[in-house]
């Protein structure tokens, strides 16, 4: 029997595959060094010894500003929108048990997509900027809510679901394109560079914004997590264990929106995280809900990182979204860990 | 012989009798004026039916008769369009999921696992049930997690991948996650489907014993006849959603039961070896020479 290392204690007892916690530490141990590299490289370089001085307030006034002002938040919105898009097409991919499903695909990026262009294009100028994260999260609401009532059938099958969810998709992106393709020049090209995805210019107000959605999310994902792996193994088996199937699909439905929406009113629509960091994460570790969800989200949270980092240096003074990267950096790798497991 | 009775009401009166007994055996599953159906089909219609304690009862029948729709009904999969299961005298269907899947536990036909899911990691779900979020990982539950895989013979193939494993060893791990749940009620839909004949009988001595080593009450749906009179104690034909007869197999399983369940003539004899009532179907095919036969 494989290494399983176990927790029993009067009040609480847990059980998790040893190897499993030695890749996530490694893992962490990635993560913190991307968080400094980041906080490290830029226009102007600052020395790993000065940013930790200035992490222990000490350090410079200039790079003071430099670290905490301008780079520190847009690292952790980085951070926090891999993690929380990742989280997303974690839950997805186990709620429909098809590694093929993520926020984009089933149309929750979608309906965040469309309820943000339309903003841009007709309410921006009278209502302030400040709107838009609230009408991308209400359209992804309510294309999640569009897709669970259309799929609804006596009980909904994940097939349906996912299947409803792509055409809700591409309706979503049709709206979109119309909107963008009818809107004066100026504000396509906003519209377009928030479908791509950024976290340009982000500021403490975003990272504030944006924390409390996942402190509500993760912990409900992880008080999921046993029924998740159980309702894995399908409808039947599921309920023969007592798991209410119907009603775990619904919350995790509404799990992966609130993940998901937020990092996507803040950042706009980068593509692919939700999709490939849970497939790197089960590479990683065992297969279970409660490990796959921190490492999927760290795995996340690292892709989107190391996008932003080339987006800000390869083409300086160019400052290209990361959203752009995610996809460069992160399918040669997912594209290398398939191909070395055929070995 | 006597107690293989055809009427409900006489083995009604029986788990009734037996209910009173220092044994405290009442039948732990029965339906009562069940009906079901999908959509607006009925495929089961008023159904009185008590499943005797402690005992391998087998349902058969022909393809479409209703008999995996009961099965998936008495595991609460279905609800009944009218009438009641009753699990230990109560309504299946007023317990909490968590309550039932402590007594009853059920493996569903062609079970499919998450791909790289290793077969100690399927096994320890069984044991869901009976955890809670604070409590995931309990000493029973390590304790009955090593039973199951080795009273299925699956601890050497506990770190390997269910994908990997033959379709024999998938089977047996799907049922050591139904053992580590550890109720005294296991139902199966066709457990040896797609399995060989190696097998088939690997599957159903396991089952055997479970049920003579830990008085498991059994309730399965096999489609091999012969199989089944082997080993069920108490058969019961399905026939358009009713049941046609039921009983001990050597005393149901005849010519004129084979010929109104399957509509197949066929010839039956003794087991030569087990002496339970042996189905062997006409129809077409080679014959050989008696004479010749005898030399093989």
């Amino acid at each position: 029997m494989s290494k399983f290392f176990s927790v029993r204690h009067r009040l609480f007892s847990f059980s998790t595959p040893v190897r499993s916690l030695w890749s996530m530490l490694v893992l962490l141990v990635f993560f913190l060094s991307i968080i400094l590299l980041s906080l490290c490289l830029g226009e102007e370089f600052i020395a790993l010894p000065q940013v930790l001085q200035v992490l222990l307030g000490k350090g410079g006034q200039a790079a003071q500003f430099v670290v905490e002002t301008l780079r520190m938040p847009r690292v952790l919105m980085a951070a926090m929108v891999g993690a929380a898009l990742a989280s997303s097409g974690l839950v997805l991919q186990s709620m429909i048990r098809n590694p093929l499903a993520s926020p984009d695909i089933i149309g929750i990026t979608g309906g965040a997509s469309a309820a943000a262009v339309c903003f841009l294009s007709f309410f921006a100028t009278a209502m302030g900027i400040i709107w838009l994260p609230i009408f991308a999260i209400s359209g992804a609401l309510l294309a999640a809510l569009l897709i669970y009532t259309l799929a609804w059938n006596s009980g909904v099958t994940p097939m349906r679901l996912v299947l409803v969810g792509i055409g809700i998709s591409s309706a979503m992106g049709a709206v979109t394109t119309f909107v963008i393709a009818a809107s004066p020049l100026s504000t396509s090209i906003t519209a377009y560079i928030w479908l791509t995805g950024s976290v340009y210019g982000a500021s403490w107000v975003e990272v504030k914004a944006l924390l409390p959605w996942l402190l509500i999310s993760w912990p409900l994902a992880f008080y999921l997590a046993r029924r998740v792996n159980t309702q894995e193994l399908g409808d039947q088996l599921a309920t023969g264990l007592g798991v209410p199937v119907q009603r775990l699909r619904l919350a995790l439905l509404f799990l992966s929106v609130i993940m998901a929406a937020p990092a996507i009113a803040y950042a706009g629509a980068v593509g692919f995280v939700g999709l490939i960091a849970p497939h790197i994460a089960r590479r990683l570790v065992a297969r279970s809900f409660a490990l796959l969800l921190p490492t999927s989200a760290l795995v996340g949270a690292c892709l989107v990182m190391l996008a932003d980092l080339c987006g800000r240096l390869l083409f300086q003074p160019l400052d290209i979204p990361a959203g752009v990267f995610v996809s460069a950096i992160g399918a040669p790798f997912f594209i290398y860990l398939l191909y070395r497991q055929r070995f | 012989m006597s107690m293989s009775e055809n009427h409900l009401l006489d083995s009604n009166l029986l788990s009734r009798h037996l209910g009173n007994s220092h044994l405290g055996e009442s039948s732990p599953l029965e339906s009562v004026a069940l009906s079901l159906g999908y959509e607006k089909k009925n495929i089961i219609k008023s159904l009185d039916l008590v499943i005797k304690p402690n005992q391998i009862t087998v349902l058969v029948g022909g393809n479409g008769c209703g008999k995996s729709t009961l099965l998936k009904s008495f595991a609460r999969l279905l609800k009944p369009s009218t009438g009641q299961i009753l699990l230990n005298g109560a309504d299946i269907h007023s317990l909490s999921g968590k309550d039932v899947a402590r007594k009853l536990a059920i493996l569903p036909q062609g079970p499919v696992a998450p791909e790289g899911l290793t077969v100690e990691q399927l096994v320890r779900q069984g044991r869901y049930p009976h955890q809670n979020w604070l409590q995931s990982w309990t000493e029973d539950d390590e304790r009955l997690v090593r039973k199951a895989l080795q009273d299925t013979n699956m601890t050497e193939f506990a770190d390997r991948s269910i994908d990997a494993l033959s379709g024999g060893q998938r089977q047996r791990a799907w049922i050591a996650m139904a053992l580590a749940q550890n109720t005294d009620i296991l139902l199966l839909d066709e457990p040896t489907t797609y399995l060989d004949l190696t097998h088939q009988i690997e599957i159903l001595d396991l089952l055997f014993e479970l049920n003579a080593t830990q008085n498991t009450t059994i309730l399965m749906v096999l489609h091999d006849l012969n199989l089944a009179a082997r080993y069920a104690h108490n058969m019961i034909a399905i026939k358009d959603g009713a049941v046609f007869c039921q009983g001990a197999p050597e005393t149901i399983l005849d010519h004129d039961m084979v010929k109104a369940v399957f509509d197949m003539e066929c010839h039956i004899s003794a087991d030569p070896l087990f002496g339970t009532p042996m189905c062997i179907p006409y129809g077409k095919g080679r014959k050989v020479d008696s004479q010749a036969a005898k030399h093989v």
